[in-house]
């Protein structure tokens, strides 16, 4: 535990000071939802429009951090420091809870940012919640796990994107289902509602397995 | 403390060194030795267990410390905070401050690694070698960015190493083959011949 708290720790510092990664994914994240903002001004969203807008936010926010996870430390010759102090599970583990707290923190504020400036309203804050849990154990398992894999590869930045997008396809379909009736689509029938629960817990349930499995691959891509 | 058997690495179809084989015993410093491009900085490498020998095996230590002069750093993190790292990832280790005198640097503990000199790195990367009292300790060309003060750090760490434990020192340098104890001439290995097995210290 104490070395994933150092790597956590190292992390932190090493994207703060450096700045630039946080930097431009802030800006992306606010100028996407100043961007849908400002296209449905005098719109009224409906409920699972706006969940395909937010999302579209949240993803995109979430994508900027795939070359800052492993990608980076590969470029820059630092894994090589890792590999010979830092047990693997520990870089894991530590490169994973840093991304699960920025995604965090992200889609908070996406969220909010996006819920203002649309002046929509959250009907189901309890399925919105559990929503974006899941929207954040997703993205931060399945980006970290992808970061990790192409690492090793000569084209990292595209075989990243490329492993990411068939993991990330489910992660969309659940996340939309549950936020577009968290958000006030249209519900007709007790059983669209029970559905749209399942679709949270789905993407909980998602998250959680990514998350898990990813030591797994991770040992087997690491090691040289 | 310290074995290789058999020890062979081809790299883009060619065989930069086969059968090297040596068992070390605590006090023994190894150096090898060879023109560029033979596999020294290769060899140190697979036998810190960050690259996959294509043959043979390596009777891994208990411990291990490594600084090539390739090694990067965090360049956003100071000496103190590199070593506060090491200690706490590895779970052993000595206090920053006396691994950083220990090598002459503790002056400079609050200095960030990009705005180090090459020298201070270099010192940087011995004090994360050396931090955990390692039972072997590899380097490559450690005194390759180093003035006479950093010199004679290097000679008194591997000094300091043969009491508990083994050094293999990559180099080509005159002044750094004096501190070896035994020799393996990778160039010698692999010029006769590739088949040809190589020096057994």
């Amino acid at each position: 535990m104490r070395a994933v708290l150092a790597m956590l720790r190292k992390e932190w510092r090493t994207e703060i000071r450096a700045a630039a990664g946080l930097f431009t994914a802030a800006v992306f994240a606010a100028t996407c939802v100043m961007a849908i903002a400002a296209a449905t001004f005098t719109t009224d969203l409906r409920g699972d429009t706006a969940a395909g807008l937010l999302w579209v936010c949240l993803l995109f926010s979430a994508a900027v951090g795939i070359p800052r996870r492993f990608l980076g430390e590969e470029e820059s010759g630092t894994a090589l420091l890792l590999r010979l102090m830092v047990p693997e599970e520990a870089v894991y583990w530590g490169k994973w809870l840093f991304s699960f707290a920025e995604t965090v923190a992200f889609s908070a504020i996406v969220s909010t940012l996006f819920l203002l400036l649309t002046s929509m309203s959250v009907p189901n804050p309890g399925l919105f919640g559990v929503g974006m849990l899941g929207s954040a154990l997703s993205l931060s398992g399945t980006t970290t796990l992808c970061s990790a894999i192409a690492a090793e590869s000569k084209n990292r930045s595209g075989l990243a994107a490329t492993l990411a997008l068939p993991l990330l396809v489910p992660v969309i379909f659940f996340g939309i289902a549950a936020l577009r009736v968290a958000l006030g689509a249209e519900v007709l029938g007790p059983r669209t509602l029970d559905e749209a629960w399942r679709a949270g817990w789905g993407l909980v349930g998602y998250g959680i397995a990514s998350v898990a499995i990813g030591p797994t691959f991770f040992a087997i891509v690491w090691k040289r | 403390m310290l074995a290789a058997e058999g020890l062979g690495v081809r790299l883009g179809g060619r065989w930069l060194f086969r059968h090297v084989t040596f068992e070390l015993v605590a006090g023994d410093v190894l150096g090898i030795f060879g023109p560029n491009g033979c596999g020294k900085s290769t060899l140190l490498r697979t036998l810190a267990d960050l690259h996959r020998p294509s043959e043979g095996r390596v009777g891994p230590p208990e411990s291990l410390g490594y600084a090539a002069v390739d090694q990067a750093l965090y360049r956003t993190l100071t000496a103190r905070e590199h070593l506060e790292f090491a200690r706490d990832v590895r779970g052993a280790g000595r206090d920053p401050i006396d691994v950083l005198a220990e090598v002459e640097l503790d002056y400079a503990a609050d200095v960030r690694a990009e705005a180090m000199s090459s020298g201070m790195r270099a010192r940087l990367r011995l004090a994360l070698a050396i931090q955990h009292a390692p039972s072997a300790l590899l380097l490559d060309e450690p005194s390759a960015t180093l003035d006479e003060a950093g010199r004679r750090v290097v000679g008194r760490i591997i000094a300091g190493q043969r009491q508990r434990g083994t050094v293999v020192l990559a180099t080509n340098d005159a002044a750094e083959r004096g501190w070896a104890t035994l020799a393996l001439d990778l160039g010698e290995a692999t010029v006769g011949g590739s088949d040809r097995p190589g020096v057994a210290a």
